[in-house]
């Protein structure tokens, strides 16, 4: 069976990361590879709006690793 | 007397786009696209917002131990429990993650922006065609007539470019140089369809004016 993949893979650095870990992979087998077209990030694709690296597939924010560690 | 001829030679425009497109992907690591960077240019707010979401995310160890923090979090122990196979080429304990490239700063957008008009102003200058007036010449008056409405119709064919150049992801320096060097076929298709329209539209105006 073909698989069917998300179109904007190629050009996705969090799907390039998903790729280097196989811990990370169960993102791309729920994700990329599966049901893309739920993925906030292709959604925001197809919407024309500005996709943000820390944005992940299930639409929440990875922390912000600059920001200033609280005591 | 004019350094240059009143238009450039095809062959040195050829080569002074290929310039300002290898060489912004060289400065900035990322692709050149005009409309895209204007639009971020007219958003600072989003665009500072989005480049403070990123802070950090070039460590790319730091990335990735936030990424397995948001793995645990969204699969729990079934990321865990399911044994997935490495991607082909990597061992069980992966490869570094891939480093992002830091967006460009708003300030950037801003001189890119900047040094666009003094490029054509350099442009004109050197050809000894600089001159200003308020008239968008006899062609533009015959078509659309003369005063306040034909600035009404510039100013509509300006909000069409932004919405198709929106609406198809990219305009003729996303599609037609950055995407068309690298064989995309939506670029492609999308450059064939532009230029073909405004070949046809040139043609239709020109046969009209006649």
């Amino acid at each position: 069976m073909a698989s069917k993949q998300c179109p904007h893979a190629a050009d996705c650095p969090l799907f390039a990361a998903f790729q280097v870990r196989a811990f990370l992979r169960i993102w791309q087998m729920n994700y990329c590879d599966a049901t893309f077209e739920r993925c906030v990030r292709y959604q925001r694709i197809v919407e024309g709006k500005e996709v943000p690296l820390s944005l992940m597939p299930n639409g929440k924010q990875l922390p912000d690793l600059g920001a200033p560690k609280k005591e | 007397m004019s350094l240059l001829e009143e238009y450039w030679p095809a062959g040195l425009g050829a080569l002074a786009l290929a310039a300002v497109s290898l060489g912004t992907y060289l400065g900035t690591g990322r692709l050149l696209g005009v409309s895209g960077m204007l639009a971020r240019l007219l958003r600072p707010r989003e665009t500072m917002r989005l480049a403070r979401s990123e802070r950090g995310l070039t460590d790319t160890e730091a990335l990735a131990r936030a990424l397995e923090a948001a793995t645990r979090a969204e699969f729990g122990g079934g990321c865990d429990a399911v044994p997935l196979p490495p991607p082909p080429g990597v061992t069980a304990a992966g490869r570094p993650l891939p480093a992002s490239i830091p967006r460009p700063p708003w300030a950037a957008l801003a001189v890119f922006a900047a040094c666009t008009a003094l490029g054509g102003l350099l442009s004109a200058t050197l050809s000894g065609t600089l001159s200003f007036h308020w008239d968008l010449g006899p062609v533009h008056g015959r078509l659309f007539s003369e005063g306040p409405t034909s600035w009404v119709i510039l100013l509509l064919g300006g909000v069409l470019v932004g919405f198709g150049t929106q609406m198809a992801g990219g305009c003729t320096s996303g599609h037609g140089l950055s995407g068309c060097s690298r064989l995309q076929p939506a670029s492609l298709l999308a450059t064939v369809c532009f230029f073909g329209t405004a070949v046809l539209l040139s043609l239709l105006l020109a046969r009209i004016m006649a």
